[in-house]
This record gives structure tokens, sequence and C-alpha cells, in this order.
């Protein structure tokens, strides 16, 4: 049974049946056929982005902009796919919260969104873009209601697993059942909200107007801006504003929160009292914190048994597959230990099976994703290192304050700083170039953050238990606060864009009745947050639609 | 004069704490009353290493807390972390005395816990100290994060009176309340 429920199993199925369902729908065309197969092709997506929401997050599938973007690439509409992907891209960002609290399903609300824009009866009219976007938005919050459900499920095997000690279900099983329910998820998700409510739609239509019932067969709606998607309708305009402050409060609260960049620059930085974040300070003298032992300084290492790191990444990649609310990532930390168990000898194998022995019975750890890399450098460090520093306490307490005190500084490196810059970046992009956006932003997104993960595995490495004393170096303490400040100008250049391409010249009245709901959108927004924000925002607003409303006087704009 | 916060966390100083908390209340000291990280300089270090820049570590342990804490300087920067619910009953029956509510923000599984809420697994005699602290008439609230659902005494003591069914918090939504592990 371990076989069959390896990690690879399960994320091997989501690409068959992408794969399967693309092939068939490329093989059946449009019609009652083939829109069998771009369902099937949509929910085998949907798998898979559910799965990187709950597991693989360095792949950025998740993003509703990549989501969206590939989900319309797949049925031939990318544009509609991207431009949909922005909008709620937008959203998204300004609520999400740092700290690893749950968060909104917002791939799978992207994809469902996507797949009512395109699949709606055309009787919809100008409300096709609202309808759809309302779906998403109900897709999130069914999504976060299903994780929450997950991780009970994974609580509820791990203590069963306790309980009765079962000696088949390792940390691996235990990875590969949280996975394979992601998948499921994500079919259930594309099963709820949009295979079974569009198809009745359509027969419905189809049943009053004599029209076939083929899903995705009638014209594109022949966007050439993505504000021809948006209808000048409250709903939508409000959300957009919505989506704009929550984006300014996002950049406003990365600045206030960042600390560290601003200063550094105004030279505040290096507090002489004792532990005051100076890093370092206070850590020097204790002794056994390896970071700048000699063992480290002398850049003696390795040892390590050949394919050690090629093992771990799967497991470390899949690490929030079994996330429980129990014992949040301890079924992944022990299939960690698991796998150094069966990529060593002697007492290095010996010390692996032990922590995953101590892990299996122990309690809750927790760390950000991205930290467990130097977290499983560190122990590789301490259990195949050359010089075999021997371990002044017990292995699984390097998890459990290593993981504690990383998770601050990863928390604001990965979520902070590094993913919000490059969906930022990508948003700026896409409506001038849809698919090159889709694609910095995958491209991006895995290199970046597998490039750091890799980062913090090498250090790791060097530094065994030195990780639980941080990062060594001023650079890299201070690297989230400066990325974290950059997301103001990176806001306002995609404000920039988007205004820019908005086409204005099309439509001013339209424009100017969009800006009008903006200003309404805004103050529900801010009396719902804070009211601090109102002024801000009503200014914005009004300044926009007099300068809307100005231009087309003197006949600026066409 | 209050603390900014009394948060009790079985991971004492972390991400949620950190930026989750810190954003909000802009901390200028993170006090932990922890008897293991005070005898223990390793990890103490590691907690000072990672605190956030503009912010320092100190320790106490519970009881020490209790005796010294109206000396403490600088209370209202101060979030006052305790790893469990013992560690904050002794230092209240040391005279320690909290000034506003007291955050219940994570205590998770361990042999014989019960589910409470998502973020809050009580032993038998975990409960048993919650509901004493709520029957003296302490401000307790659990809430895992600042826009999380709050879960203040009442529900707490309807909670750990025995109620079963699914519940939601206070402000926004939904917990398991009473699941047993």
């Amino acid at each position: 049974m371990p076989r069959l429920l390896s990690p690879w199993a399960a994320t091997g199925l989501g690409v068959i049946g992408v794969g399967a369902a693309a092939a068939a729908r490329a093989a059946m065309g449009a019609g009652a056929g083939g829109d069998l197969a771009l369902m099937l092709l949509f929910a085998a997506w949907g798998a898979l982005v559910s799965l990187d929401e709950r597991a693989l997050g360095p792949f950025v599938l998740h993003e509703p902009l990549v989501a969206a973007g590939v989900g319309g690439a797949l049925v031939g509409r990318l544009t509609e796919g991207v431009f949909l992907g922005l909008s709620l891209q937008w959203i998204w960002p300004g609520l999400r919260p740092l700290g690893g609290a749950r968060q909104p399903s917002a791939g799978l609300a992207a994809l469902i969104g996507v797949a009512w824009y395109l699949l709606l009866p055309d009787a919809i009219g100008p409300w096709r873009f609202p309808v759809a976007l309302g779906a998403a938005v109900a897709g999130a919050a069914w999504g976060r209601a299903a994780e929450e459900l997950l991780r009970g499920r994974n609580a509820l095997r791990e203590a069963r697993v306790d309980r009765d000690g079962r000696p088949l279900w390792s940390g691996e099983s235990l990875i590969a059942a949280g996975a394979a329910e992601a998948l499921a998820r994500g079919v259930l998700a594309s099963a709820l909200f949009f295979a079974f409510p569009l198809v009745l739609m359509r027969l419905g239509a189809s049943a009053s107007t004599g029209a076939p019932a083929a899903l995705a067969s009638g014209p594109p709606p022949g966007a050439e801006s993505w504000s021809d998607l948006m209808p000048p309708e409250a709903a939508v305009a409000a959300v957009w504003f919505f989506a704009v402050g929550g984006l300014l409060r996002q950049a406003l609260g990365a600045w206030r929160s960042s600390g560290g960049g601003t200063a550094v620059l105004a030279g505040r930085a290096g507090s002489t009292e004792p532990g005051a974040g100076e890093g370092t300070a206070g850590v020097e003298a204790i002794p056994g914190v390896g970071a700048r032992t000699p063992a480290a300084d002398e850049g003696e290492r390795e040892a390590f048994p050949p394919g050690v790191r090629r093992r771990l990444w799967i497991p470390l990649l899949l690490l929030q597959g079994g996330f429980s609310r129990a014992f949040q990532q301890r079924s992944g930390f022990r299939n960690l230990a698991e796998s150094l168990g069966r990529s060593g000898s002697g007492p290095a194998r010996e010390r692996a099976v032990a922590l995953a022995g101590d892990l299996a019975g122990g309690g809750a750890l927790n760390t950000h994703p991205g930290a467990a890399a130097a977290l499983a450098g560190a122990l590789v460090r301490v259990l195949h290192g050359r010089r075999q520093e021997a371990p002044e306490r017990p292995l699984a307490r390097l998890l459990e304050v290593g993981g504690a005190a990383l998770a601050q500084w990863a928390d604001r490196a990965f979520w902070g700083a590094g993913r919000p810059l490059l969906a930022l970046a990508a948003m700026a992009l896409a409506p001038v170039a849809p698919a090159a956006s889709v694609v910095s932003f995958v491209v991006g997104g895995v290199g970046l953050e597998l490039g750091v993960r890799s980062a913090l595995w090498a250090w790791g490495a060097r530094a065994g238990w030195g990780v639980v004393s941080g990062l060594p170096g001023r650079f890299w303490r201070v690297l989230p606060g400066w990325g974290s400040r950059l997301q103001a100008p990176v806001i306002l250049l995609a404000l920039v864009v988007l205004v820019a391409t908005a086409g204005f010249d099309r439509d001013r009245l339209a424009w100017a009745m969009r800006l009008g709901w903006f200003m309404l959108g805004g103050l529900a927004g801010s009396l719902a947050t804070r009211r601090v924000m109102l002024w801000g925002w009503m200014c914005w607003g009004v300044s926009l639609t007099a300068a809307t409303l100005a231009a087309g006087v003197p006949g600026w704009a066409k | 004069m209050s603390f900014l916060l009394i948060r009790v966390d079985d991971r004492l100083l972390h991400g949620q704490v950190a930026l989750g908390w810190g954003a909000l209340l802009h901390p200028r000291i993170y006090l932990l009353a922890d008897d293991r990280v005070a005898a223990d300089a390793w990890e103490l270090g590691a907690y000072r290493a990672m605190a956030p820049e503009g912010t320092r570590v100190e320790c106490r342990g519970p009881a020490a807390l209790g005796r010294e804490w109206g000396g403490l300087p600088d209370r209202e920067g101060t979030v006052v972390l305790f790893r469990g619910l013992s560690e904050l009953a002794l230092a209240l029956e040391a005279g320690f005395e909290p000034g506003g509510a007291i955050n219940l923000g994570g205590i998770h599984a361990s042999p014989g816990s019960q589910e409470i809420l998502p973020f809050l697994h009580l032993t038998r005699e975990q409960s048993g100290i919650l509901k004493t602290l709520l029957a003296r008439g302490h401000d307790l609230f659990a809430q895992e994060l600042p826009g999380g659902a709050r879960y203040g005494s009442v529900r707490l003591g309807e909670i750990l009176g025995g109620l079963r069914s699914q519940s939601g918090g206070e402000e926004a939504g939904g917990g398991g309340a009473g699941r047993k592990r």
C-alpha cells in the first residue's frame, strides 16, 4: 500500500488527467462530446491546482493569474482567462494574512471563474463577468472550508496511527493520502461549482430557445482590453475598487511592517541593546550553535551519501500535503526523517530512524515550508557530516525550535516579499502581454522559490545546529524588508499600466460611471475595514472621475 | 498599566506572533515566560536571533514573572508569551496581574488531548485549569490571528461545559467545538 500511495502517484494522476482530457478535447472538437472533454479537462486542471494550493506551493499554479490563464489557454481562450485571473489576482493578495492562517482558495476560485465566464449561456449578456466573479468568490470560500475539513481528516488519520501504531502508515503514506485528497478536492470543486450548474443552465437555455446545447461553441467575446470584460455595473466596479483598496493597504502594511529596510536606509539599525534584533547579538557566545562554528567556517562538510539531496526534494515539496489541524507539519517532517533513514547507513541511519520514531508519537511541528529546506539541510549535516557533531539535544528540538524561529524570517521573505512581488510584476505585464505575464509568473516563481529553497538547504547543510540562530549576515536578514518596500512602487506601476490600457477612448461615459461606482465601492470597503482609508479612496476616485470627464470636454480623448 | 498582549502559545515566538500580531500591535519587547527557555541559553539565543528588527526578547520563568511583573519597564509595549496554561496559572498564582484579556493562541495536540478549537487541544488537566481561570473571572479569549474567529470567555465556557455541536466564532469563521480526537 505505501508504494501505491506514493506522492508521485498523486501528482502523476493529476498530470495524466489533464493530458487525457486535453487529448480527448482535441480529438472530439466542439460539441456535446468535446464539451464533456472540456469539463474533464477543467476538472483535471482543478485537481492539479488544488494539489499545488495545498502542497506544491513553489510551482505557483494556484496563483489566480496562472490558474485562470492556463485554464483559459487549455480551451484556446488565453486572453479571457488571463483577464479573469488578473481581476482575481487583484482581489486576493491584499486579503492574504501573513503568519500561516488559512486562506481563501484563490486558485480554485480563478478556475471556477474562468469556467463560468466561458461556459455561461449567451442569454447572460453583459452580466457574464460579474456572475463569473461571484461564482469564483463563492468557490474560494468553499475551498477554504474544504481545506479545513481536509486538515481535520489528516489529524484524524494521524491520531489513529498514533493510537493503533499501524506499521504500514508511514509518514510517506500520510503525506500521499493528504495529497490524494487534495486532488479530490479539486475534482469535487469542479463538479460542484461549474459542471453541474452550468450543464443544467445550458440545457435549460437550450430547451427554452431551441439553440444547440454545446457549451463553449459560441464566438469569443472579442475583448481587446481587460476593461472590455468589465461592464460599468456597480457590482463589478465596487469589487475592483475594493480590490485596489486592498492592494494599497497591502502596500502600506508592507511599508510599515518591513522595519529593517528603512532602519538600514536611515542608518538607524544596529541597536546595541542586547538581543535587540540585530541578529547575532547574544548568539555568538552560545556553545553548540554552529552557524559560526569552526566546522562551518572551514567549509568542512559533506560525506553525505550520494543522492540524498535529490531524494529529499520530493518530501520537502510535499511537506504541506499532510498538514493537519492538530499536528500541523508533523507527518511531513516524519516523512523527511524516514527518507533520511533510507538514504543513510550506520549511525546516521540509526539517528534518522530514531528521529522518525520520536516524531511519530510526538507533538505538533510547524514552520514555513521554505524554511523546512534549511532544517532538512541541517539534519543532513548533523546526521551525515564528517565531523558528526554530537547533538546535545534530541534532534526533534532542531525542528521544533529552529522551525519556530525561522518561520518569522521565511514568512516575511516568501509570503511578505517574494511572492507578492512576483504577482505584482506579472499583473503589471498582464494588460499588455497576457501570455508573457503567465509565463513570467511561472518561470520566475519556480526559479525564485526553488532557488531560495536550494540556497536555504545549502546554508542549513553548512550550519547544522546553527540554523536556529538564523541566517548569518545583515544582508540576508534585511532582504525581506527591502522586498516588502518594493511592493509599493510596483503596485503603483501596475495601477498605471491598468489605467493606461483601460480603453478610455472607446467609451468615456462608461468609464466615468465605473469610477463613480468605484467611489461607492471604496466607501463600503473602507467602512468594512479601516475608516482612515476612506478619504484616500474617495479622493482617488473623485480625481480619476474628474480627470476622465475633463479629458472628454476638450476632446483630448476620442 | 496593562501589557500589549498576553498570549498562550506552545510555539512561543513564531511567524503568527511576530508578523500576524506584531504587524498590528508593533510591540517593542517579547517576554517569554518559560522556565525551559530561561534555563537554556541556546534556545533563548535562537529566539533572540530571529526576533523582528526593532524588538527585543527577554525571558523570565512564570513564577519569577509573577513576582517581578510590577517592576518591568515598558509594559504597554510588551507581548508576554506563555507556553501553556499551566505556566500561565503558575504566574497568576505567583501574583501576575494581566490587567487585560489573555489570548489563547495555539495549544496543539499532545497525548490525551481533545480538540476544543482547531488551534486549541486540551488535556483533561489543561481543561481543568482553563475552567478554573474562567471561574475566577479572568478574561480569556481564543483567537489564532488578528482577523480570525474570536471566542470570548462566555463561548469558551460553553464549549468547556460540554457543548458537542459545531459552532461558529463570535465574529466570523467556524470551528470544531468539542470534537474528540
